[in-house]
């Protein structure tokens, strides 16, 4: 038991030890102080909740931005039925187990659709990666962004830097991306980070199913 | 063995190097580890840290005449962990870049054996202003040695400090040391950091870091020296290396369950 | 079904949780002196990943999401691990005395162990299912057991050598960790292509 080093207060000291631990004292003292902090957390939780949700979409919207830079706001699709707002679009069920695709994003710019936005999770080496495709409404790819960040340090991550990224324009959904040379559209694959680049490739791949299923262009 | 107050100057300064976290109990590893790729990630974690440090010995020991023993370690686990949450959340709401660099190493400062140990170990005995500079100090020591970490891998492993530049790297001449960056990199700048230490303490203290402190109050600290984990009163006066686990030699207080205290190391 | 094995090995040799995610190196530095004490902790570790990924897993997905309360989690997924680790230690103790005499005074310290309470955190992350979140456990406790029992073998090979006297202890096993570290390197890109 932990000694108390004040003298003076020995004897009221003593009372009120035994006091707090007899009975049922401890289990209540115990329950006020989970009872107490979790109070505070669901105030911080509160208090925060409107500069957390502001940093969060921020950081998101950030993103789409690089991509299509004039668009005014991005509608959010559910995976069950990804394009369902799209005019003239196909409806696609993109929740199935394996896929990478995490989210489908409507951009619009005065009022007009203008492309869609597909998100992609591949697990790469340690972690996912994210990846950001943008396509007009003809499939043709506008603009990507790749977050590595939890790819090996210096190898992996790699595969977000200029270099791997530059080789990544200009092809179509109906396009196979990959170090391959059976695919429609090669590129250059990152030496060291193999498993970062082909999961890259796997989430660029999937993303683009996805859009020309959307988009129905097959 | 009895211990009289020491200055509280002292207890501010003696996280720095004669008993700092990182580099001489050895405590708090994995987020030193991981979350040191940069300078600025090493500063962040530890100015987190601190904060939770400070928090919980002030809480721990304004409650300490409240607290029941019996319920000790739930109680601290709770406060530790909500003022942990908190954290999380100031972070999430006002640097979110950090956040998501730190990882799920900002939850993890809950477990960290320097906080709990210092709550069972110091602040449900002393004083609030003893326990915050004790916080203060620790807690200055262990973002020091992040930083110092931080810094080098950084500098060898990205050739950036703090994301600026350093001016000996250039495309064509010398680039960066990649592996500084990697697992691998983070447990060999340990290794020198402890060793350098090590030195420093036995030539500033001429002795043994071990003898400079008393281990009891640091529950879960490896002895940078003999790297022995458990080590009893006995075997501490007598300067045997680390014993083996087994029944008998384990302490007394060690064999009760819920007696027991979680860091490793022994109680009182 | 491939998903499963494919997490499995995964976290057991590239991710591996010691070397490459950095968690559970206090006890994996302060235990591999001795061979018995690292299996001793490594069982009890695996022990308690799957037990309380069980618990753990129904309490977030059917308690604290639902309800909105996610934030919670850092504070009752701790105190349901020290809790579990009682609760086990006490059966345990009852029920398989030869199996506490082995690894029983190992329980408590766990609590503290980040591995824990990190695989708990990264399996609610990367939204495993119930399956995949096992699989993920098991195997991070099979990865430690992995690299303790190498490293162990390393440091008794180390005990041997002539060792400059600052570096005597801990920073020569750091400097071997680090060296094991690369070697696990190597396994990258061994699962992606056995599996896929």
């Amino acid at each position: 038991m932990a000694k108390n080093a004040d003298k003076s207060h020995n004897t009221a000291g003593e009372d009120k030890t035994r006091f707090i631990e007899r009975g049922f004292m401890p289990a209540i003292i115990l329950t006020l102080i989970a009872v107490v902090s979790i109070a505070l957390l669901a105030l911080t939780e509160y208090i925060t909740a409107d500069a957390r949700a502001y940093q969060q979409q921020y950081m998101a919207d950030a993103n789409k931005r690089t991509i299509f830079v004039d668009a005014d706001s991005f509608h959010a699709e559910e995976l069950e039925n990804a394009g369902a707002s799209l005019e003239g679009g196909n409806s696609v069920d993109l929740s199935v187990d394996g896929s990478v695709i995490r989210e489908v994003f409507i951009a619009e710019r005065d009022g007009k659709q203008i492309g869609i936005l597909i998100t992609a999770k591949p697990i790469g080496y340690g972690g996912a990666l994210t990846i950001m495709l943008g396509y007009d409404l003809e499939g043709n790819m506008i603009g990507l962004t790749i977050d590595a960040s939890t790819q090996t340090a210096g190898l992996g991550t790699k595969v977000g830097e200029a270099d791997f990224l530059q080789q990544l324009s200009g092809f179509n959904a109906s396009d196979t991306v990959s170090a391959d040379s059976s695919a429609s559209f090669q590129v250059d694959s990152v030496s060291g980070a193999t498993i970062s680049a082909n999961a890259t490739f796997k989430g660029i791949n999937a993303a683009n199913e996805a859009a020309e299923q959307i988009l129905g262009l097959r | 063995m009895a211990k009289n107050k020491k200055s509280l100057s002292y207890e501010l300064i003696k996280g720095i190097v004669k008993e700092n976290p990182l580099f001489v109990l050895v405590l708090g590893t994995c987020p030193a580890l991981a979350v040191t790729t940069s300078a600025f990630n090493g500063l962040g974690m530890g100015i987190a840290f601190t904060f939770v440090l400070i928090m919980s010995n002030v809480v721990i020991s304004a409650l300490r005449k409240v607290i029941p023993d019996s319920v000790r370690i739930p109680a601290y686990i709770t406060i530790i962990a909500s003022l942990v949450t908190i954290v999380e959340f100031l972070l999430k709401a006002y640097t979110p870049e950090l956040d998501q660099s730190l990882g799920i190493f900002i939850p993890l400062i809950t477990v960290n054996c320097i906080i709990l140990g210092r709550a069972e170990a110091f602040a449900n005995r002393n004083g609030l202003m003893a326990s915050i500079m004790d916080a203060i100090g620790m807690g200055l020591g262990f973002t020091l040695a992040l930083l110092l970490m931080g810094g080098l891998r950084e500098v060898f492993g990205f050739g950036t400090f703090f994301g600026i530049n350093m001016p000996w790297i250039s495309e064509g001449g010398l680039r960066p040391i990649g592996i500084f960056a990697l697992p691998a990199g983070g447990f060999a700048i340990y290794g020198v950091l402890v060793a350098l230490f090590n030195k420093m303490n036995h030539s500033w203290y001429s002795r043994k870091p071990d003898d400079t402190m008393d281990r009891r109050n640091y529950p879960g600290s490896i002895s940078a020296r003999t790297d022995a984990p458990f080590v009893s009163a006995e075997a501490a006066s007598t300067g045997t290396e680390s014993i083996a686990i087994s029944k008998g030699s384990v302490p007394e207080s060690m064999t009760e369950p819920g007696e027991r205290s979680i860091c490793p190391g022994e109680r009182d | 079904m491939q998903d499963m094995f494919k997490i499995l090995f995964s976290v057991i040799l590239i991710d591996n949780l010691v070397l490459s995610r950095f968690l559970g190196v206090c006890s994996f530095l302060g235990l591999t002196k001795d061979l018995k004490n690292s299996m001793g902790m490594s069982v009890a570790v695996i022990f308690v990943m799957l037990v309380s990924t069980a618990v753990t897993y129904p309490i977030y997905y059917y308690l604290l999401d639902p309800s909105g309360l996610g934030y919670l989690q850092t504070v009752i997924f701790i105190l349901v691990i020290a809790a579990t680790v009682q609760v086990l230690e006490a059966i345990i103790r009852k029920a398989m005395p030869p199996l506490y005499d082995a690894m029983g005074i190992f329980l408590p310290l766990i609590t503290t162990n980040c591995a824990i309470l990190g695989v708990m955190l990264i399996n609610i992350q990367e939204t495993y299912s119930f399956v995949n979140a096992i699989m993920s456990s098991l195997g991070a406790g099979l990865g430690y057991t992995l690299a303790m029992f190498l490293f162990v073998g390393v440091r008794e090979k180390m005990e041997t050598s002539d060792i400059p006297e600052s570096f005597k202890g801990l920073p020569s096993a750091l400097m071997a960790a680090s060296i094991v570290s690369v070697a696990f390197m190597g396994f990258s890109g061994v699962i992606e292509n056995l599996f896929s």
